[in-house]
């Protein structure tokens, strides 16, 4: 206690002092919630009345961001083999964002600038609104962040930095506003929206990245949390997902490397994990493993709450929040910031480690892929991880690096590699269920709802050569279509 | 992909052709880092990551008086930026006489390239704003080596200038004029300055 008492003491927080108090009393609360840790590691709330246990509306599918869904009953170990593909629907361009699924409505956007609503069971168009974002010759400024639906309307960012929210019946636009209006800082968002009691919570890579609050109805920023205090002094990029603590109503995110060095000293909040009071944007703890990095070791693997159960103590429990770098995956107390373990599977390197998002936790395994860099090439390592301990329970090599979120449900860990190959493993032994190959990379990840599992294809090429009409949204179903 | 020159460039038509003359006579056996087209020497800002390094390549370069010289700068966040007071009281470090330069903010999607046109002999040290504390500075003989960069680095604190930080030493005192003099110009020794993972 002493020694996270000194750690704490020895933060420097943001427009608002960590008394010794607040510290006390989070202490003692963090304290109450492992001594009592005896309940069973619950189900997770919905935000939305008109969500169903099944939907994957967001990009995490839960708020706590696990990238699992705990209310699919449909596909499991012992007939995810039987997958076949059901429908496909052409995009014409790259999708490279994580399809929201809620009710007979699945929700996407693709890299030909147009956000798209289609039946989800028969993958036949709803409707499809352009929003404004250049064709994708353009780059890192294409849509990247995936959807959240809450409540008849849909959210997503823009690669030039806008938080979009558009009707989910109709596609018409409700709202729109642009968070980072200083064109040379290059903003872009890549990070999906996280809504929650009226509140939107996203961040934007940037020159000077931020943390934003808006109002769900309106879209005003209700507030903001820079990670470096100027543009010069750039980066701290928020590349990926925010998670919500909903019993303390904490906002954890995660950020990139520094860009720029000036003035010289430490940038605290790069390469870092910041939890917020999601109502006021107080810090309330941050972490940063590495100080000053120049090897570009971003945190490009969103934030995951996790209560994790002990494998010797019985009833023991700790209250987690676990985030992939480029260095390894590190899993702290989610109320004190103290560093519960750490692992990394490969070598350490800007292309390395879980990236975009590859992590999924559930059934007290945090299941990680990470990328390698070999003197033959890329490759990389799928693993699952004790979510207590963070010992590897069993891991297996993949011939390609995973550039795509991964997703667990029902006991089946599904990843996606680079080469297009989709593959369902068991989360229990890591091994495989079923597979299928894509026709170009698979970079927009999973979502599973109701038995049905969605996904797509977005690279511009595939080594190399270009690709044509080969951009799609593909649904399977058990027995296919 | 169009690119817009900076603001602070500096070339006219005049200029640029007797530079270009100049440049192919005295560099003519370091083609490679000329430009077919116009002969004016590019030095690149490049970064590495897993070398935990920004530099410019070549970090020395010798030229005549009129001669320009074009930056390019294809990551987000470098600049070209003389030691000079003006410049956030940096110490000068470079002629007397000469113009201070500031490239501004140098990327991937503003300005990638920065042409200056060195009028004044001497020795001009120049770094890039966001990474000075990493030792990315390049030096420029333009003619005979001479003038404030000549004397040693820090002198400036008696000046009541900004200090020097450590791998801008390393780099400079590499870095020497009469090196410079000789060869014409200096590649960037990576090797030398990385700092691998882990450090």
């Amino acid at each position: 206690m002493i020694y996270f008492a000194q750690k704490m003491s020895s933060y420097y927080h943001r427009g608002s002092e960590y008394t010794r108090r607040t510290f006390l009393e989070r202490s003692a609360l963090a304290a109450s919630l492992v001594t009592v840790g005896s309940t069973p590691l619950r189900a997770v709330p919905q935000s939305s009345p008109d969500i169903a246990s099944t939907d994957w509306p967001r990009f995490g599918c839960d708020l706590r961001n696990s990238r699992f869904n705990a209310g699919e009953s449909t596909i499991g170990r012992e007939n995810v083999g039987s997958l076949a593909l059901d429908w496909t629907f052409s995009a014409g361009a790259p999708i490279q964002n994580c399809p929201a699924v809620v009710g007979d409505t699945l929700y996407f956007g693709s890299w030909d600038g147009y956000y798209y609503a289609i039946h989800s069971q028969t993958g036949e168009l709803k409707w499809k609104v352009h929003v404004g974002v250049p064709p994708y010759e353009n780059g890192w400024h294409n849509i990247r962040s995936s959807p959240e639906y809450s409540g008849g309307r849909i959210y997503f960012g823009t690669g030039d930095a806008r938080v979009v929210c558009l009707d989910a019946e109709t596609g018409r636009e409700v709202w729109q506003t642009l968070l980072d209006n200083v064109p040379t800082n290059e903003p872009q968002i890549s990070c999906s929206p996280m809504i929650y009691k009226g509140m939107i919570f996203i961040g934007s890579s940037s020159g000077r990245a931020q943390i934003a609050c808006l109002d769900a109805e309106t879209g005003k920023v209700r507030w903001r949390f820079f990670t470096v205090p100027s543009s010069q002094s750039a980066g701290g990029s928020v590349w990926t997902s925010p998670a919500i603590d909903e019993e303390y109503d904490i906002l954890y995110n995660v950020t990139g490397s520094v860009k720029g060095f000036m003035p010289p000293g430490p940038m605290l909040y790069t390469e870092s994990i910041v939890a917020h009071d999601l109502h006021t944007g107080q810090l309330l703890w941050f972490d940063q493993p590495r100080p000053a990095d120049v090897h570009d070791l971003d945190f490009g693997s969103h934030p995951m709450i996790f209560d994790a159960a002990s494998p010797l103590q019985r009833g023991a429990r700790r209250h987690c929040v676990g985030a992939g770098k480029k260095e390894g995956f590190f899993c702290w107390d989610r109320y004190t910031g103290e560093l519960y373990w750490k692992a990394m599977l490969t070598n350490v390197s800007a292309s390395g480690g879980p990236r975009m998002s590859s992590t999924a936790v559930a059934d007290n395994r945090v299941v990680i892929v990470s990328n390698a860099m070999t003197p033959k090439g890329a490759m990389s390592v799928t693993a699952a991880l004790h979510a207590y301990t963070g010992e590897i329970e069993w891991w297996l090599p993949n011939s390609v690096p995973v550039r795509a979120p991964v997703a667990i449900a029902n006991g089946v860990f599904y990843q996606g590699l680079l080469n297009g190959g989709l593959e369902a493993l068991d989360i229990r032994t890591g091994r495989q269920l079923w597979q299928y190959q894509l026709p170009s990379s698979h970079r927009g990840g999973f979502a599973i709802s109701s038995g049905r599992l969605y996904t797509s294809n977005g690279e511009v090429s595939l080594r190399g050569k270009a690709t044509t009409d080969q951009h799609s949204i593909y649904a399977f179903s058990l027995g296919g279509g | 992909m169009a690119r817009q020159r900076s603001s602070r460039c500096q070339v006219s038509r005049r200029a640029f052709m007797r530079a270009a003359g100049m440049g192919s006579l005295i560099l003519s056996g370091t083609s490679q880092i000329f430009s077919q087209a116009s002969d004016v020497p590019e030095i690149r800002i490049r970064s590495s990551y897993s070398q935990a390094l920004w530099y410019y390549n070549p970090v020395g370069l010798y030229i005549k008086p009129g001669q320009t010289v074009r930056w390019i700068c294809t990551k987000w966040g470098g600049s070209v930026t003389a030691f000079h007071p003006e410049n956030d009281n940096r110490e000068l470090r470079i002629p007397e006489n000469a113009q201070p330069f500031d490239s501004g903010l140098l990327g991937d999607d503003i300005n990638t390239t920065f042409e200056w046109t060195f009028e004044e002999e001497g020795t001009y040290d120049y770094f890039s704003r966001n990474h000075e504390v990493l030792g990315t500075v390049g030096r420029i003989v333009v003619g005979q080596p001479g003038g404030p960069a000549e004397k040693p680095l820090g002198y400036g604190g008696r000046e009541g200038r900004l200090p020097i930080f450590p791998r801008v030493k390393e780099v400079l005192d590499f870095v020497s004029s009469q090196e410079i003099v000789n060869k014409k110009l200096i590649r960037y020794p990576s090797q030398k300055f990385e700092r691998r993972f882990p450090y």
